[in-house]
């Protein structure tokens, strides 16, 4: 919960990155999730996402990208880089390093395998850079300006997505003073297996479940005696985004890249088998 | 009951990811059965220090005692059994489907016996003055009586020592009253009492020790009329003396007395100066 809460912190830093239109930054980032769709080249793949760690040092953001990602890295790919020589498809002309029964590593499986990984690895940087240089409540807000000034619908549904962002730190606040006030009466929450740290949350659960709810019904409250009304299409917006030259630049450099992949699907480059 | 039961030395704590000090180089000392009220301003490290008292908190540096023993050693379950904790907001703690089971829990806790359980049970009620059905929804009852609930939960566990965060907070004068009252007869059975609160009303009513906070340090503490004199230390922690000390000070502006701090003590104050204006 503590990194989600700081990786969102990190959104709402300032830098040039941090500056663009966050409406641009999700364009963005949906290319660099389609091109380790497209792609399972480890060399592009590998370029791509040095590259995206390079645009991490103009967002300033490098060494908290490395501290989230250092962590998650080995666990996101390490399964399937252990796990996937053994289910390669064995065919006679592959270089076996093991080939024994029904396991069988060969030298393409191993290849495979990391760029499999390399994929992993592409979209968790991606995803990663965007949660870290993007203040989703102002993408949400964004998106409803948009949603509701050009498509003409209602600002309530990215106002529920807003809200969800704000229960957030304030869910996470209420978490740990309702397990706190349970181990002020003898719970031990941290001691036991996994299976009766769980059995023990169970109680906890109900004050939390209470006081989000109670929550949810005061901020509908408010929002009514504050005039929100769901049919409003006229509401104003006291931000309002403008995209500009910059944002675009930046769309570009994601647009460019998903061109080079497309360009490299057409020349049959965009696989791994290229290098068997 | 003069014993030292809580002792603090020396008491530093950061909050993770925080630059600054949320309590600096605390020390004090509390015995066996005072009633005791720490006050400051928000943010001024009242729940920050109380919450080292039954380990929800560990000292970043210096340490903490409870009946000699250092809280960084022991978890919040264990010292449960000797320091009962009331949250402010007593929804944060109430989760059983009937009262009987939100008294118990505590107690089974900490392994007690189903005798003593029910005896418990029949004990708290009586002492939170709660007439409630056992098998009654605990999220049916008044904010007042939740409150009292909260503290009955706590109560069943035999802590002799009770500390309530905020006890009045979103309660109404008759309800916070109640509450106090029933605090002070725990108290004169020989609990040790601490309550943090903003009202000073309620402070001069009860409170026989008066801790003071301001940015995470110690400013006063003492018996309660002597901190309420201070009155230029205590406003720069932001805390205004208690209404009927003001207007005793208003009222006699000579008085060379004791300031009273009730208003039975004001009025009997008032009597015996009208009484010495006559002669």
């Amino acid at each position: 919960m503590t990194i989600v809460l700081q990786m969102l912190e990190t959104g709402k830093a300032k830098s040039p990155i941090h500056a663009c239109d966050p409406r641009m930054k999700l364009l963005w980032w949906i290319c660099f999730i389609i091109i380790p769709i497209l792609v399972t080249n480890p060399i592009l793949l590998l370029a791509f996402t040095i590259f995206i760690w390079i645009l991490s040092g103009v967002a300033k953001i490098t060494k908290k990208m490395y501290q989230f990602l250092i962590v998650t890295y080995p666990i996101m790919i390490g399964f399937i880089v252990l796990t996937w020589p053994f289910f390669y498809p064995p065919t006679p002309d592959q270089t076996f390093l093991i080939n024994w029964s029904i396991f069988h590593v060969s030298v393409e499986g191993l290849i495979y395998a990391v760029a499999m990984g390399l994929r992993i690895v592409l979209a968790l940087t991606a995803c990663t850079f965007f949660v870290m240089t993007t203040d989703l409540m102002d993408l949400a807000s964004g998106l409803g300006e948009f949603l509701q000034n050009k498509l003409h619908i209602s600002y309530m549904y990215p106002l529920m997505v807003i809200s969800s962002f704000k229960f957030i730190p304030e869910l996470s606040g209420d978490y740990l003073l309702i397990t706190d006030s349970f181990r002020s009466r003898a719970l031990d929450i941290d001691s036991g297996s996994f299976f009766q740290r769980l059995k023990k949350l169970i109680p906890v659960s109900v004050p939390l479940i209470d006081i989000m709810l109670r929550r949810a019904q005061r901020i509908s409250i408010a929002l009514e005696v504050k005039a929100f009304n769901v049919k409003n299409l006229n509401r104003t917006f006291y931000k309002e985004h403008h995209v500009c030259a910059k944002d675009f630049l930046f769309l570009a450099s994601g647009i460019f890249a998903l061109i080079l992949s497309i360009a490299a699907v057409l020349m049959n480059l965009a696989k791994v088998e290229i290098f068997f | 009951m003069n014993e030292s039961i809580i002792r603090v030395e020396n008491l530093n704590y950061q909050y993770p990811g925080r630059t600054a000090y949320a309590l600096e180089n605390v020390t004090l000392e509390i015995n066996g059965g005072e009633f005791i009220a720490i006050i400051g301003q928000n943010g001024s490290g009242k729940t920050t220090l109380i919450k080292h008292f039954n380990g929800l908190l560990k000292p970043t540096s210096g340490k903490v005692f409870i009946h000699g023993e250092e809280t960084s050693q022991k978890k919040t379950a264990e010292l449960a059994k000797f320091i009962g904790y009331v949250f402010q907001n007593p929804d944060h703690q109430i989760f059983a489907e009937t009262i009987r089971d939100e008294i118990t829990f505590g107690p089974k806790n900490l392994g007690f016996s189903k005798e003593r359980i029910e005896g418990e049970i029949e004990c708290v009620l009586k002492e939170m003055e709660l007439d409630v059905a056992l098998d009654e929804m605990p999220f049916q009852l008044s904010r007042g009586q939740r409150q009292r609930l909260a503290v009955a939960s706590v109560l069943a566990m035999e802590p002799s020592i009770l500390i309530i965060d905020e006890p009045t907070t979103g309660q109404d004068w008759k309800e916070s009253m109640l509450l106090m009252n029933l605090v002070q007869n725990l108290n004169e059975k020989g609990h040790t009492c601490i309550v943090t609160t903003h009202n000073m009303n309620l402070v001069s009513l009860f409170a026989r020790r008066v801790i003071v906070m301001k940015s995470g340090g110690v400013i006063l503490d003492g018996n309660t009329q002597d901190v309420f004199r201070q009155e230029n230390e205590l406003l720069t922690a932001g805390i205004k003396p208690p209404d009927v000390y003001l207007l005793a000070k208003m009222l006699l502006p000579n008085l060379q007395l004791e300031k009273p701090l009730t208003p039975d003590g004001l009025a009997e104050l008032i009597n015996n100066q009208m009484k010495l204006d006559l002669l």
